[in-house]
């Protein structure tokens, strides 16, 4: 699949097989516009979803996270989600370490 | 006639300090029991405690697990969350395990944990294991300690621990001390308002910048964007545009305060339950857990949240 991208508010979606890159801000603002852009993308027997770029997460985001969770148990896939130091500040206040469906791994704060 | 409970069938109990010779009196020998009979305990007290129980209990304290006060308590919310998390683990391993607790918190932070002291009451005894939380009376003001008493389903005494007459059940134990908040000071650093969501960005880039001022570290700034976002989406979402935001250093906290003009009532127990999806209400929990102290208020057709970050960090 040829790399494509969009800017979805302050965040930048960028898209090939199996692979999407997500960068800049998710808040309540623009995340009904992500996940509505990212949920069909996930698909294929894995799916990374690499947000190392994200620089800010609300709880709209963690719940978003859920969704595509969720979105990979029914399809029976892998989603594996790459998170930013923000990601995991947030999702630790939140309380969700962990989110069914996801593997998440969690980049060292530079 | 008051029934007297074990160590291990109590729930959530305080012991309070109120002569030098308490802790032998009344800890030691449980802890002692505890030790003899190889059941698990975490101790996390102040370093003053610790030195008295670790002269009464001799090698005894060295079968018991002590736990760092600073690291446990370094914020309100996060002490609450810590504690929940370490018992939910016991919990999920088949473990029962007494905590020895002792807040190393004064004045306004010691006010404002009550609240969670009280909500351990409903949330811990599912995880199985009792909290003991040890005060020192003689180190706090007296009123303090009668509401610390209020929020603690039990008490230990030499006659062991005993159901507590004056407790009140959270949820009423927080509607009896709903409180107005200080007034704003009349100079502030940040003053800005947010009108819809777009705008929420350039109101953490603002709050991020006067944080940065103050020279935050990376990881306490990022909480305070987290907490104020939260906040200021949910002024958006159930009050009334427009969010004013203000922004000011007292003493050795960093203070946001949020007001929307919806004049809703926020339920004085909201953000207290930890949700147990990510579909359940979670930005006051996030906000409660970001910010040290987290206050609400509803007065002149405003909704008010006040946030209080400690500066430097971890502070007390």
């Amino acid at each position: 699949m040829e790399r494509q991208s969009e800017v979805l508010g302050g965040c930048e979606l960028v898209w090939a097989s199996a692979e999407v890159r997500l960068g800049g801000e998710i808040d309540s603002a623009n995340v009904s516009l992500v996940e509505q852009r990212v949920l069909p993308l996930i698909s294929g027997p894995v799916t990374v979803i690499d947000c190392r770029s994200v620089t800010f997460l609300d709880a709209g985001g963690v719940r978003m996270l859920a969704r595509f969770g969720a979105a990979a148990l029914s399809a029976n896939t892998v989603v594996r989600v790459r998170c930013s130091p923000w990601m995991t500040i947030t999702l630790e206040l939140c309380g969700f370490e962990e989110l069914p469906g996801l593997v998440l791994t969690h980049e060292e704060p530079s | 006639m008051t029934a007297q409970l074990d160590g291990l069938r109590c729930h959530h109990s305080v012991l309070v300090i109120d002569a030098d010779d308490t802790l032998d009196k009344v800890l030691v020998p449980v802890l002692r029991r505890h030790a003899a009979g190889g059941e698990p305990v975490l101790l996390v007290v102040g370093a003053h405690t610790e030195r008295v129980l670790r002269q009464g209990l001799g090698d005894a304290a060295d079968r018991l697990e002590w736990g760092a006060q600073e690291q446990f308590y370094r914020q309100l919310g996060l002490a609450y969350s810590g504690f929940m998390r370490h018992l939910r683990e016991q919990s999920a391993h088949g473990r029962r395990v007494h905590v020895f607790g002792e807040p190393g918190y004064a004045g306004e932070r010691l006010t404002a944990y009550l609240p969670y002291e009280a909500f351990y009451n409903e949330i811990f005894p599912a995880f199985g294991s009792p909290l003991t939380c040890v005060y020192d009376q003689r180190t706090h003001p007296a009123g303090v300690i009668e509401e610390m008493r209020q929020v603690h389903s039990e008490e230990w005494t030499e006659r062991g621990c005993l159901p507590n007459a004056t407790y009140v059940p959270p949820g009423q134990f927080l509607n009896d001390r709903l409180r107005p908040l200080a007034p704003v000071p009349p100079h502030v650093e940040v003053d800005t308002v947010v009108c819809d969501l777009s705008e929420l960005t350039t109101c953490r880039t603002t709050l991020g910048r006067w944080a940065a001022a103050h020279h935050l570290p990376q990881a306490t700034l990022a909480q305070v964007l987290v907490a104020v976002n939260e906040v200021v989406t949910n002024g958006l979402g159930h009050g009334r545009t427009p969010v004013r935001v203000r922004a000011w250093r007292h003493e050795t906290n960093l203070v946001v305060q949020a007001d929307d003009h919806g004049g809703r009532r926020i339920p004085p127990d909201a953000g207290y339950r930890p949700p147990k999806q990510p579909r359940d209400p979670m930005g006051l929990w996030a906000a409660r857990q970001a910010a040290d102290i987290l206050a609400t208020d509803t007065s002149g057709g405003l909704t008010s949240v006040r946030m209080s970050f400690p500066h430097p960090p971890s502070v007390s």
